[in-house]
């Protein structure tokens, strides 16, 4: 399979702490990666990175072949249409109702008429199981809604990745498993993804393959068929047996 | 020293913001529907604070004026003194302090929740400009209505004294009237015009940055909010100095 999207050697310090020092990794074609670790790891630095929210210190981020690190804000704006982010509280803007959120990309980039959105939103907001919520404003809704909007809005624009931080946490159990089979749903469908969280579980239900942040860098890596071997340097960091 | 530097910091990056919206507003990537949103917001809205400052001001001078100028005969120059006061220097100023009172707090609390809760991030990821969006249609709304609001100021300051100078002062009001045309020139009318489009800079621009610049969570929010409107009045203070100065010398090299 292709690569699609691919981190380089990456190194991001805040001030005298270093987050990343050479943490690199391949995403393919229609594949879902997960990327564990433990808390402050910078594992949603490694997301902001793909998506140019964050500047590397050094390294890349290659994109279908090209490097997007060093890129200018306006120039990124292109492969933002490409690389969805679901950020993981939502970040809804709270000024605009759900429809009016989840229209915006649509108005932003793509010359519709407002049936054809109307039409995209009501279809995504039933497969995500918020039939009613269009008319609503984001402080209406609950947690999982609003996580689940997020999504929403983040795949409008049909992406080629979709970049998750975080999407089940803080979730109960029936939430959990919507976003899990949201995620599985877009795997069917093509789409690529990159899917940051501390729920073993869930990253075991979705993932093609699962990498282990730790001391600043990838240091192991998953496949599916490694999800049975409870000796795993992964399961055992996961369940605490290793530090 | 180091705080000299870091204030000469700010004013750079605040420059650069200011270039930056300016550049989206002359390339025509500013919605239309969020400049009128902003107008009504900073503009509309702002009118019963303006329309409270102006009477009260208004009143207050007139009746100060002509109670110290009436122990030297000096009861006629009320009008005179009056209309140049207001339309020179009381109500851009007045108007540009209310204004990074209520507006600049507004825009720095608004700006500040959204980058805390990431909505600033999520219009990058989509794909959009946060100067673009947030910043450019706050400066638009403001360089038009800092502009009105003045104007309402000066005429309601104006109304407000003539009121007072006939009721206390027992100064006819078509004298008034008559004294303020013959006393107040066109380039004394648009001084305090121009004024007040450099107080809307003054205001929407450090209110943003400090709004872009949260940090600390909702701690940091608060934070900005107090460094706008600090910021906002003290540069509408420094720069009315100039100003004035500036329209003094301008006034001295017609004379030549």
């Amino acid at each position: 399979m292709e690569t699609i999207l691919e981190l380089r050697d990456f190194h991001k310090s805040y001030g005298e702490k270093k987050i990343h020092s050479g943490t690199a990794f391949k995403l393919k074609k229609g594949e879902c990666l997960g990327l564990l670790g433990g808390s402050g790891t910078g594992k949603s630095v490694v997301l902001r990175a793909l998506i140019g929210l964050e500047t590397p210190d050094s390294g890349e981020v290659i994109f279908k072949g090209k490097t997007l690190s060093g890129l200018s804000e306006e120039d990124w704006f292109e492969y933002r249409k490409s690389i969805a982010y679901v950020f993981q509280n939502g970040a809804l803007f709270d000024s605009l109702s759900v429809y009016e959120n989840l229209a915006y990309p649509l108005r932003r980039h793509q010359d519709l008429p407002e049936t054809e959105i109307s039409k995209r939103i009501q279809n995504i907001l039933t497969s995500l199981d918020l039939p009613d919520a269009a008319a609503l404003f984001p402080a209406e809704l609950s947690g999982g809604m609003q996580k689940r909007v997020g999504l929403a809005r983040s795949l409008m624009l049909k992406p080629e990745v979709v970049l998750f931080d975080e999407p089940t946490a803080g979730l109960d159990p029936k939430n959990t498993i919507v976003i899990q089979d949201t995620i599985l749903k877009l795997k069917k469908l093509g789409y690529t993804s990159v899917f940051v969280t501390h729920d073993m579980a869930s990253a075991m239900r979705v993932c093609d393959r699962i990498l282990l942040l730790k001391n600043k860098k990838i240091i192991s890596e998953a496949t599916s068929k490694d999800y049975e071997n409870k000796n795993h340097p992964i399961f055992k960091f996961m369940t605490g047996e290793e530090n | 020293m180091n705080k000299i530097n870091q204030f000469l910091a700010v004013l750079g990056e605040c420059f650069y913001l200011f270039k930056e919206a300016l550049s989206k507003c002359f390339k025509g990537k500013v919605q239309a529907h969020l400049i009128t949103d902003q107008i009504k917001e900073i503009g509309i809205n702002s009118i019963p604070l303006i329309v409270i400052t102006a009477l009260s001001s208004g009143f207050v001078m007139t009746l100060q004026f002509g109670l110290g100028l009436e122990k030297f005969g000096g009861k006629p120059y009320v009008p005179k003194v009056m209309s140049l006061a207001v339309f020179m220097e009381l109500s851009p100023v007045f108007t540009a302090l209310m204004c990074a009172a209520r507006v600049g707090a507004g825009i720095a609390s608004e700006v500040g929740s959204m980058k805390v809760t990431q909505q600033i991030d999520a219009l990058r990821a989509l794909g959009s400009s946060p100067v673009g969006e947030i910043i450019s249609p706050r400066l638009i709304a403001c360089l038009i209505s800092f502009p009105v609001l003045t104007m309402l100021t000066s005429f309601l300051a104006l109304f407000a004294s003539c009121s007072v100078a006939y009721l206390e002062l027992g100064l006819d009001p078509l004298f008034f009237y008559q004294k303020v045309v013959d006393t107040v020139t066109l380039w004394e009318f648009s001084s305090g015009f121009l004024k007040s489009y450099i107080f809307a800079i003054c205001v929407c621009i450090p209110a943003c940055y400090f709004g872009f610049n949260v940090k600390e969570g909702t701690k940091g929010v608060g934070r900005a909010t107090t460094l706008a409107v600090v910021s906002g009045s003290v540069l509408i203070f420094i720069t009315d100095y100039f100003m004035t100065k500036l329209f003094w010398m301008t006034e001295t090299w017609k004379q030549f």
